[in-house]
């Protein structure tokens, strides 16, 4: 085969594209304080969400998964439900989790529009987002609710937990 | 009309001189709509089907009308384009509509009522801007909302629909953040 200018032309492209993809996608998956946020938010949306019909035990699985995302004492401020304030442990807030899943056959939680302060030295932040749940409740009604979440987070050895969420209209009067 | 840089092999090149000679519609048509599979033929389909996807994700959305809150304006079932560039270099002013993120997969078509700071009620259908009853063109029903003031906060619009017709708990407005707005339609 004879190299002619046109194949170094076209190889010097491909590895300046693969280079650049290369040097893009470990700027996009290392892991800074705002991927690994980002992470646990999707973490958590995965774990809310189901899709099929759920047995007790691995109903109780993933709520306690779920509450481990959390400090120790969590705290929740939604508008007109002031007894769900809290503060709660890891055990209080796991059932609370199994018994607001159990009223859904379906469930979806997408958590976007992420905005993340970062309080690097205090190991804290504070992140804006919005949320929508939609579903099938368990005698048949669909809802589909859209949110707008305040999270404090806390960095710990383990990583970053929620510590509060305030959760509001996303559109008020 | 120059040919020679729209195909690369003989059997191409060929193809469209044969039709254009022959001026058999049939040949042409097929030569234009079903070429063959050249090299040169699939980078111009890849770079058309990612400009276009670019296009269509991120500067100019294509959307659905549902609902009937922007009647007169904007007909339930129309179509329409949410352009993006409206908003990367100035901010909506007071009668602006705009279209927001509602949540993923749904926008908000509404009209800027009040910007940051304004205060913002309503008295019998009549929307009082700062205090003063506002001129609205744009409404054309009746309207009995009542609404005590409030102020808009930083960073955030006050969004109204143009049908106030409907009962003031059945519309969806207030004010949003500016985190959320998309851009304003096309037309």
């Amino acid at each position: 085969m004879v190299i002619r200018a046109k194949h170094i032309v076209w190889c010097t492209v491909v590895i300046v594209l693969l280079a650049a993809g290369g040097i893009g996608l470990w700027l996009y998956l290392r892991p800074t304080d705002e991927n690994l946020i980002r992470n646990q938010f999707s973490r958590l949306a995965a774990l809310a969400s189901k899709n099929t019909k759920e047995g007790a035990l691995p109903a109780a699985a993933r709520a306690k998964e779920m509450a481990s995302l959390f400090s120790g004492r969590s705290t929740f401020a939604v508008d007109g439900l002031d007894w769900m304030a809290g503060p709660f442990n890891h055990e209080a807030l796991s059932g609370n989790i199994f018994r607001s899943r159990a009223m859904f056959d379906k469930l979806t939680l997408s958590l976007d529009d992420l905005e993340p302060e970062i309080d690097a030295p205090n190991r804290k932040a504070k992140v804006n987002l919005s949320a929508v749940l939609s579903g099938t409740l368990k005698d048949g009604k669909n809802i589909r609710e859209v949110r707008e979440l305040e999270c404090n987070m806390l960095k710990t050895d383990d990583g970053w937990v929620f510590d509060s969420f305030k959760v509001r209209q996303i559109i008020r009067k | 009309m120059k040919f020679k840089r729209l195909y690369n092999t003989k059997e191409h090149r060929q193809e469209v001189k044969e039709a254009l000679q022959t001026g058999r519609m049939g040949l042409i048509l097929r030569a234009f709509f079903f070429p063959k599979m050249a090299r040169a033929f699939l980078i111009r389909v890849l770079i058309v089907i990612l400009t276009a996807w670019c296009f269509f994700k991120f500067i100019c959305m294509p959307l659905v009308i549902q609902g009937e809150s922007m009647l007169p304006t904007y007909p339930s079932r129309g179509f329409m384009f949410c352009w993006a560039p409206s908003y990367w270099f100035r901010s909506p002013q007071r009668g602006d509509i705009v279209i927001m993120r509602y949540g993923r997969g749904t926008m908000l078509l509404k009209r800027v009522i009040a910007l940051p700071g304004d205060t913002v009620a309503f008295k019998d259908g009549r929307l009082i801007l700062n205090g003063k009853p506002s001129a609205e063109p744009y409404i054309k029903g009746p309207s009995d909302w009542n609404l005590p003031e409030r102020t808009v906060e930083r960073n955030h619009y006050y969004l109204a629909g143009d049908n106030r017709s409907v009962p003031m708990e059945a519309h969806v407005f207030g004010e949003m953040h500016k985190r959320y707005l998309k851009g304003a339609p096309l037309w």
